[in-house]
């Protein structure tokens, strides 16, 4: 709909059909008056003011007010008297909401101008717009307003629009009324105005810091405040690697897409709060806060945080470029009747929580925890390839066969995790699982990766059943996740499969990062009904005391140790070892990097039970798997012909 | 239309398609000898799919009361006619579900769509109108215009997604002047090309028409729940502005102003479940 000045100054007034022509000399007059006082009004209320006191020239009887858009979208009365109580005042925000409620205003912002009777008294509400910009709405009631007065009433109100226009260049932002005016009604939603932050259109970090002390005045009975800060993981490389202008289009598509995440009705329901209760500002370069007052339960954050990151996890197109980005959140709340905590304490928590959340692998939110000493460490890199991969699914599961020595029955098989580029480049586990676990994907990684084994295991099964178990490794930083066990057991509950189909091997070395969290969840893992063995044994520190302190399934013998098997005798004389203490303390073995028949031999001789290594079969794709292992001829190593390792 | 407009609807081909395997369901559904069974066979052969055609058969939106599940028997429950639907929404939603956008997130396209589809269909039923689900489609995909927009023309439609947050104009209005075309043109022609039935055709390409005219009551219906959720915020195809309310979509409709606060209730009560049974694992 094209939006042209409605009322041009210069077209002549007695065009209106039904003008007295008394009315038009006074109109001009007053129309000349008013260019030149609106030309000298340097601030927003005083431009309203110029706009009452004119149209009184011309309707004197009149009771005038106008509306406002505020940075909501709301429109609200900007009230000229100083006292809001005032019987006038209040009988002039009547008059607006029943405007509003009506459908009025809307009809006037929609055709730019609406007059209806009521009551006997006339209103006429006239669009307080320019081309660029719909200001609100300007309102006149009186017992009678001549219709040869629309046009110079409407001319007033461009004027005034085009003031307006230019009081609020080069911020843009929406005006407020003064702050000392109607605490009550403003207060609430229009923060003291301040210029919004140019690129991203949100509130500048004095605005969030505002909004936050004012929500700890408010009234707080069974509710708290909360802080959320949402940092960019991995930024600054956006900017370095693809320059400014795209990590500038890049913040800005983030931040409309978080605001209208945040104000949705699902996330604002979690809350307990309402749209104006939150306050969503640029608290720092590539970093965004959120003041949240009214909030009703602290845990909710956690819900609301994880709606907005749902919303970032498809990734950004910009200027031909894919990008996936994640956010970290930092989360704390306080219910300010019960602790002694003031603004200042609450964003402090909310940062330790963001850094926290950053150090743990990114991509995550996390609560302030009051327990929490001073802590917190380094920060890691996040990659858009593993970011793509997940989104796109480039990830592909590959099987080894594990085979029983002793008959060479099929054992088992380890599940591998493969990944190409999209143009089909395979990128090696060796470059990939590393970075995978600085950012902390792998936790997203191996979800998918059970979930996808399920499946697997569900399709062959659907073919013939059977109880063949699949190992999967579990890295250092899952193991040293608390929810482990409960994450796992609910993946396969949901895929209906038991847990006693899926392996889990767990190196020495990762169960060193966090020794006592990684206790727990090997039990809890073993109690929830998983196989948990001791992957590359012997290439560790503490084998011997764990083996004996942990609730193992069994363990795997390092490939170092059976490479050498024929050559040295050292390596020979610690390989039988190892299996007679396996064998004593009722583990089961499986020796890894099977390569040559003469290592096979050696360890059959010696009692080990299960083996896997390329003389035996190398890892190879589900369907290859299915038709070497699992047709319905009896399953048999199938030797590989050319032994280079891929 | 300006002549930008006009290549624009010419690279409309450079789209991601409908997957192959909807042509052959639908083939198979609209062959005389065809059964449900033939159809349950074809779906099959695509596991993400019938997976996803399950779920949302669960969901919210048709209100099962025994859960199902296995596709002949979902496809038995909810009809021939629903199938189709049901295999060209999820199709759609499928083909763009994981394409990354700018400041709107597809997500939140979805949810917007999805929202207009629930409250569309709340409409019909409110109404006592048979096949409601035609309802819930032309809901659904009552934007899909606006994809081909940003994907094609991201750049600009960035800017107009700025000039709009920026309240310089609606965003149908700037699409107008910066592109020459809108989301309703362009939303019409792709499912024109798509040979979805001319009933889509028509709440996509005049869902914001405000004219006289004999509209079909989906396009009327579609047109009132696209204000209901734009109104209720939740997700975006992209304006922050309520659309206005035209009257002849308004009567056309029959609906009576008490019927909407139970529309709205079942719109925000439905939604969040549809749109996890169309967009999560």
């Amino acid at each position: 709909m094209p939006d042209p000045l409605l009322y041009p100054v210069t077209e002549t007034p007695t065009a209106a059909p039904t003008a007295t022509p008394y009315h038009q000399p006074l109109a001009l007059d007053v129309l000349r008056e008013a260019i030149g006082r609106f030309d000298s009004c340097t601030t927003a209320p005083e431009t309203l003011r110029e706009l009452q006191s004119t149209s009184r020239l011309l309707i004197p009887q009149a009771r005038c007010g106008v509306m406002l858009r505020q940075r909501d979208g709301c429109l609200e009365l900007a009230c000229e008297r100083a006292d809001p109580t005032e019987p006038a005042a209040k009988a002039l925000s009547t008059d607006a909401e029943q405007g509003i409620e009506s459908g009025w205003v809307g009809l006037a912002i929609k055709q730019g101008l609406y007059r209806t009777d009521r009551q006997g008294e006339v209103w006429l509400f006239i669009k307080l717009a320019s081309p660029r910009f719909v200001h609100g709405v300007a309102f006149w009631i009186a017992s009678s307003i001549p219709e040869s007065l629309h046009q110079a009433l409407g001319a007033l109100a461009d004027l005034a629009a085009l003031r307006l226009d230019r009081l609020a260049e080069p911020g843009a932002s929406v005006l407020a009324p003064q702050p000392n005016q109607d605490e009550q009604r403003f207060a609430a939603n229009g923060f003291p105005a301040a210029a919004a932050d140019p690129l991203t259109g949100l509130a500048p970090r004095a605005q969030f810091l505002e909004a936050l002390k004012q929500a700890f005045q408010g009234d707080f009975i069974g509710h708290s405040v909360g802080v959320m800060l949402l940092d960019i993981d991995g930024f600054h490389r956006v900017n370095r690697e693809l320059g400014c202008v795209v990590g500038d289009q890049v913040l800005r598509s983030l931040a409309h897409r978080l605001e209208t995440t945040l104000r949705s009705p699902y996330v604002l329901q979690a809350l307990g709060s309402v749209s104006s209760d939150l306050c969503l500002a640029r608290t720092g370069a590539d970093e965004l806060g959120v003041a949240i007052g009214h909030l009703r339960d602290p845990d909710r954050l956690l819900q609301a945080a994880a709606e907005l990151q749902q919303h970032l996890a498809e990734g950004f197109y910009q200027g031909a470029h894919r990008l996936y980005l994640s956010v970290s959140i930092g989360l704390a709340a306080a219910r300010p009747s019960g602790e002694e905590v003031g603004a200042e304490t609450l964003l402090r928590r909310a940062d330790a929580a963001l850094k926290r959340a950053k150090s743990l692998g990114r991509n995550r939110a996390i609560l302030y925890d009051p327990a929490w000493g001073e802590s917190v460490s380094p920060h890691l890199r996040t990659e858009s390839l593993l970011h793509e991969a997940l989104q796109r699914s480039l990830f592909r599961l590959h099987f080894q066969p594990l085979f029983r020595i002793a008959d060479m029955q099929l054992a088992g098989a380890e599940v591998l995790l493969r990944l190409s580029t999209s143009d089909g480049t395979p990128v090696p586990p060796s470059s990939f699982i590393p970075v995978a676990e600085s950012t902390g994907q792998i936790a997203e990684i191996s979800a998918w990766v059970l979930r996808r084994l399920c499946q697997q295991i569900r399709a062959w099964d659907h073919q013939g059943p059977s109880s063949l178990p699949f190992a999967l490794n579990l890295s250092a930083i899952e193991l040293s996740q608390e929810d482990l066990a409960q994450r796992l057991h609910k993946i396969l509950s949901q895929e209906g499969i038991a847990p006693s189909r899926v392996h889990l091997e767990v190196t020495e070395t990762a169960i060193a990062r966090n020794e006592a969290q990684a206790r727990d969840n090997i039990s809890a893992l073993r109690t929830a009904g998983f196989e948990v063995w001791l992957d590359d044994f012997g290439t560790g520190y503490s084998s011997l005391k764990l083996v004996k302190d942990l609730p193992f399934s069994g363990i795997k013998i390092d490939r170092e140790f059976v490479m050498d098997l024929t050559a040295q005798t050292s390596t020979a004389v610690i390989a039988e070892s190892i299996i007679a203490m396996a064998s004593n303390l009722d583990f089961q073995v499986v020796a890894e990097g099977i390569e040559e028949p003469e290592q096979l031999e050696f360890l059959r001789a010696r009692h080990c039970e299960i083996g896997q290594g390329f003389h035996l079969g190398r890892p190879v794709c589900a369907s290859d798997f299915e038709r070497l292992y699992l047709s319905k001829t009896q399953p048999q190593p199938r030797p590989e012909q050319d032994p280079t390792p891929t | 239309m300006q002549p930008s407009g006009e290549r624009l609807l010419e690279r409309l081909s450079e789209l991601p398609s409908l997957p192959a395997i909807y042509h052959q369901a639908r083939d198979a559904l609209e062959r005389p000898d065809g059964s449900l069974d033939a159809v349950a066979s074809v779906l099959e052969t695509d596991t993400a799919l019938s997976a996803r055609i399950l779920r949302v058969a669960n969901s919210a939106l048709y209100g099962l009361i025994a859960k199902v599940d296995s596709l002949p028997r979902a496809l038995t429950m909810i009809g021939t006619e629903e199938v189709h639907r049901i295999i060209l929404a999820t199709s759609v939603v499928s083909v763009f579900r994981d394409i990354p956008l700018g400041a709107v997130s597809m997500r939140s396209f979805w949810e917007h769509s999805i929202a207009t589809g629930v409250a569309s269909r709340a409409i019909a039923r409110r109404l006592g109108q048979t096949g409601a689900e035609r309802f819930y489609l032309a809901g659904l995909l009552h934007d899909i215009g606006r994809l081909p927009l940003y994907l094609l023309e991201p750049e600009t439609m960035g800017q107009a997604l700025q000039a709009h947050r920026e309240h310089r104009a609606d965003l149908q209005t700037l699409e107008t002047q910066m592109l020459g075309t809108t989301h309703t043109e362009v939303g019409a022609a792709l499912l024109t090309q798509w040979q979805i039935p001319a009933v889509y055709c028509e709440a996509a390409g005049r869902h914001h028409d405000l004219g006289e005219d004999d509209y079909r009551l989906e396009t009327s219906a579609t047109h009132v729940a696209d204000i209901i959720a734009n109104s209720l915020r939740i997700g975006t195809s992209g304006t922050r502005a309520v659309p206005v309310l035209s009257e002849t979509h308004w009567r056309r409709t029959g609906l009576e102003v008490d019927d909407l606060r139970p529309v709205v209730e079942l719109t925000l009560r439905t939604t969040q479940d549809v749109v996890s049974a169309f967009l999560e694992l």
